[in-house]
């Protein structure tokens, strides 16, 4: 069975052509960029419903693109699975979610970046911004090009704060290799480096 | 902010005191996207499935040499999994990532997910269990669709409690892995090439004429089984042709591994003809006198078969090389035995 989700199309009036830039502060965080009460700096498409920005998690999505048919599907398997990286990030933990979202390596490398973070009492703090983009999807297998944004992304530890830079987060872009599970939904099955973004 | 070392005490000494500074290293964060998740290795965590990409398989090695001496051998080799069922997260983990309002279901792809009914029967009856574990199928990212659906129905969901055993893992290994993985982990003694005419003393053999080769305890026929729980392959392989070559000789092809000389041997189905004499080549490291190499490259026929199909399948054919160096003289210096 495939995912589909079957939402009426929404219409939505663009306020401003220049949100894209801005970010949105999710309460409760710290974040290097001052708040703004600005609408979702993402212009929200019209057409199947695509998983959406997360505030309380500290997640932006930024250039949503107009999709349809499996790219929909997958485009959302990929949002899902940032909105689990970011919280892994943020936790130290990985989270239940892979399960369903991501192969067993990709679960076992997200392992591995929470021990290495957890081990050197860092703590993740801010708004990750992130693009999703060149999808290209072929039968039962599709690609996709992530870029990470840690722009508004600080750290702290034991010894102090740092900004992302300092702790090597700097804007990169991945590739995601994805596959149809046996029930029909997606999964990554892969991530690899994929220069800058 | 981190601080970046010693304030400086005078500026006389500044360039001596920044140059003994060391540099300090700030916290490094990992991230996804620095490395490719297909290389990920074992990991051990609360909720995550310990080696899952690999068991270990046991190569056992039999065969036996020209001089009919058996051999044997055993190794350990990791072998990677397609499907197992691993450990997964504590009860009260996996009620509170998916119940109602949970985490999960703030996404709107993950509440989709768990519409489907497709979340672990009964995982309410574990909410505040912090002790127990869920055990899930997995398979690895190259597993075809429909062989994951088939372990995934065949392997559904069981509830572990504390002090209960764990489910029995029922390996799910490509058997052409394990074949292959027993073909490369042949070990084949490669033996020693002898050649006759031999002038004592000096090794040397003579132009123009037929020189017998054979190898001393080469491998003539080996088989390997390697194994998992409840899954074997087994490669029987057997040296076909050995071919002989050497600089300034004809190139040619033996039956075997060649007839060890005795006397009155007048042929053998393994000779080479060697056409200039080595006199004038350099002296080789180790060698006492000039030389020609001489490379016998055996070539091995191998079939496999398995636990799940007794019928004999071919294997890519294998080569093992030797060498030795060979001083070639004229005839005029040979001296008869």
């Amino acid at each position: 069975m495939t995912l589909r989700r079957a939402l009426p199309i929404l219409t939505v009036l663009l306020l401003s052509a220049g949100c894209a830039s801005e970010a949105v502060e999710p309460p409760g965080l710290e974040a290097t960029v001052a708040a703004e009460p600005t609408p979702t700096p993402s212009p929200t498409p019209t057409g199947p419903a695509l998983e959406p920005s997360d505030p309380d998690l500290g997640i932006v999505f930024e250039d949503v693109p107009q999709l349809e048919g499996e790219q929909v599907d997958v485009y959302n398997t990929v949002a899902a699975y940032q909105k689990e990286y970011w919280r892994m990030m943020t936790t130290n933990t990985v989270s239940p979610g892979f399960d369903v979202l991501a192969s067993p390596e990709v679960t076992a490398m997200m392992q591995r970046i929470a021990t290495q973070n957890a081990d050197q009492d860092l703590e993740i703090l801010g708004v990750f911004h992130t693009r999703i983009h060149d999808l290209v999807v072929d039968g039962e297998s599709a690609t996709v090009t992530v870029c990470d944004d840690y722009r508004d992304v600080t750290a702290a530890d034991p010894e102090g704060t740092y900004s992302s830079q300092e702790i090597g987060l700097v804007g990169t872009a991945k590739q995601l290799s994805m596959g149809l599970s046996g029930f029909g939904t997606w999964r990554v099955l892969n991530s690899a480096p994929a220069g800058d973004c | 902010m981190r601080r970046r070392g010693a304030t400086v005490v005078s500026t006389g000494l500044l360039l001596v005191i920044l140059a003994a500074q060391p540099a300090v290293a700030g916290p490094q964060a990992g991230r996804d996207g620095t490395e490719d998740a297909a290389a990920a290795g074992d990991v051990s965590d609360d909720g995550i499935s310990v080696e899952a990409e690999s068991t270990t398989a046991t190569i056992e090695t039999t065969g036996a040499t020209t001089a009919g001496v058996p051999f044997t051998g055993v190794a350990k080799v990791p072998v990677p999994r397609r499907c197992w069922y691993g450990a997964g997260w504590t009860g009260q983990r996996y009620y509170e990532y998916w119940k109602d309002g949970g985490v999960g279901r703030s996404s709107m792809t993950q509440d989709a997910y768990a519409a489907q009914g497709l979340l672990h029967e009964g995982f309410e009856q574990h909410a505040t269990d912090t002790e127990g574990r869920w055990y899930e199928a997995e398979c690895a990212s190259h597993v075809p669709a429909d062989e994951q659906v088939a372990y995934f129905l065949s392997h559904p969901a069981v509830y572990v409690m504390a002090g209960e055993p764990a489910p029995a893992v029922q390996e799910s290994v490509d058997p052409r892995v394990l074949a292959q993985i027993a073909a490369e982990h042949m070990q084949l003694p490669v033996g020693t090439i002898r050649w006759n005419p031999s002038v004592k003393g000096s090794g040397a053999t003579v132009v123009n004429l037929d020189t017998f080769v054979w190898v001393e305890d080469a491998t003539t026929s080996v088989q390997v089984t390697a194994s998992v729980p409840g899954v074997w392959s087994r490669v029987e392989a057997r040296m076909a042709s050995m071919a002989l070559s050497a600089p300034n000789a004809r190139d040619v092809t033996c039956p075997d591994a060649g007839t060890p000389y005795a006397a009155g041997m007048t042929g053998s189905s393994c000779a080479i003809v060697f056409e200039r004499s080595s006199a004038n080549q350099p002296v080789k490291s180790g060698q006492q006198y000039p030389t020609v190499t001489l490379t016998a490259t055996a070539r091995w026929e191998a079939t496999w078969t398995s636990s799940l199909d007794p019928t004999p399948q071919a294997l890519e054919v294998q080569t093992r090389t030797v060498t030795a160096e060979v001083p070639v003289g004229e005839v005029q210096t040979i001296v008869t035995r």
